[in-house]
């Protein structure tokens, strides 16, 4: 008899405030559709490696270690890195790089838009946080989760748990992030501005020679993110050399899927209750925060410049696009466009801006590895 | 270790930031360079194509 509640005898009130954070993270999946492909996998495994004595994760009975297969699945995909490069073969098969190649200036906003990245990294020095954890916690930033996973992964951060929580959530919360951000450093002039959109014709031989190029340049400049940048660029070559489509279906959809399957759950191993219910998980929540707001802030404020020298002014709330959340910034842009004047569309301007910050992400990525690692 | 400033830190990390973003840019302007050059090869050829 005593076998069926010896192990609830273990049970912590820590573990079972993870559970309930695992309830809200399926809850905001499943209720407001919140980045559900990973919300709902990490809130169930936050569960699931927070019963006492879980078989899920390594457990030490005796002096002799367990494997768990949530820690053997971490080791074997995210420890080496494996799966955000998987996943980003994915992506890049995924993203269509025309409104950025036919009107490259728009990278420059992109770049822009990593201002937040940089800034959080000081801040989360200024706040007492080791080089590598400031560094990990700056890259929420990049709003791009694979290249939060690689970056936290490489510097080998104690929070890569909460940092990766809180990138995901944030990027879900992008349409309630930066609408007062922009509306705050913006007029209504401003983001009445109208801007026509003149598609340039853009070849076949410059959609195949560009991801091979973006990888040499960024190879030459940040060896250690050559990984990251060279398999995005391989899933974008796949879908545009246009003789590999079931191989571009297949990265787009299946691969792109399974990945993220176990991406999120594996995640939650780090979300074990001693390692992130802590003071220091609240600070990285406030930081991404601060992450996210100073690369909306960033982007919009470089376009405000630019309107200076220019005669054909930008309406500068693309610039905000160039945070890299893909693509619910550019609609985000989009919709307060239309808001502020329904004949203002600014979707493919924004989208430019928005691929573009996907690059300038990934590439800061690399340097913060090449600068720090 | 937490709630306190560790302003040497901040000081020390700051330059090596702003760098960080700089090279953001420079690698941005070096991508933008090689696409507008891209466009131009590429373009060129389309227009001699159709010239002929």
């Amino acid at each position: 008899m005593e076998i069926l509640y010896e192990n609830l005898l273990l049970l912590d009130w820590r573990q079972v405030a993870m559970w309930v954070i695992g309830g809200v993270l399926i809850f905001l999946a499943i209720k407001k559709n919140m980045e559900p492909s990973l919300l709902l996998p990490i809130g169930f495994g936050a569960i699931l490696v927070n019963l006492p004595l879980s078989g899920a994760v390594d457990q030490v009975y005796d002096g002799v270690t367990e494997p768990g297969i949530i820690d053997v699945l971490f080791n074997a995909g995210i420890a080496n890195e494996l799966f955000p490069l998987i996943l980003f073969v994915g992506i890049g098969a995924m993203i269509d790089f025309t409104p950025l190649l036919s009107n490259p200036k728009l990278m420059i906003f992109g770049a822009a838009a990593q201002f937040g990245i940089f800034f959080t990294l000081c801040m989360a020095t200024l706040l007492g946080f080791e080089l590598p954890d400031a560094a990990s916690i700056a890259i929420i930033g990049a709003a791009d989760g694979p290249t939060s996973i690689f970056v936290a992964n490489y510097f080998n951060t104690q929070f890569i748990g909460a940092v990766v929580v809180v990138a995901y959530s944030y990027m879900a919360l992008v349409p309630i992030v930066q609408p007062p951000v922009i509306r705050l450093i913006t007029s209504r002039k401003e983001r009445r501005i109208r801007m026509e959109y003149a598609s340039k014709p853009v070849s076949k031989t410059t959609k195949i020679l560009f991801p091979i190029i973006i990888t040499i340049i960024a190879g030459l400049v940040s060896p250690r993110s050559v990984s990251l940048i060279g398999f995005l660029m391989f899933g974008n070559l796949i879908r545009e050399c246009g003789v590999l489509d079931s191989l571009s279906e297949t990265a787009q959809k299946v691969l792109a899927n399974l990945v993220t399957l176990f991406l999120g759950i594996t995640v939650a191993t780090k979300m074990q209750y001693d390692a992130f219910l802590t003071v220091e998980t609240l600070m990285i929540l406030c930081l991404g925060l601060v992450a996210f707001v100073f690369d909306t802030v960033g982007g919009v404020l470089i376009a405000k410049l630019f309107n200076l020298f220019l005669k054909k002014k930008i309406n500068p709330m693309i610039g905000a696009s160039g945070i890299s959340a893909f693509p619910m910034s550019a609609r985000v842009v989009n919709k307060m466009g239309l808001k502020e004047d329904n004949q203002n569309f600014l979707l493919m301007h924004a989208v430019g801006v928005n691929v573009s910050g996907q690059i300038a992400s990934v590439i800061a990525g690399g340097l913060i590895l090449s600068l720090f690692g | 270790m937490f709630l306190k400033f560790d302003v040497d830190a901040f000081l020390a990390i700051l330059p090596q930031a702003l760098l960080g973003w700089a090279g953001v840019f420079i690698v941005t302007i070096v991508v933008i360079f090689a696409i507008w050059l891209l466009n131009r090869v590429t373009g060129r050829k389309k227009d001699e194509k159709s010239g002929q």
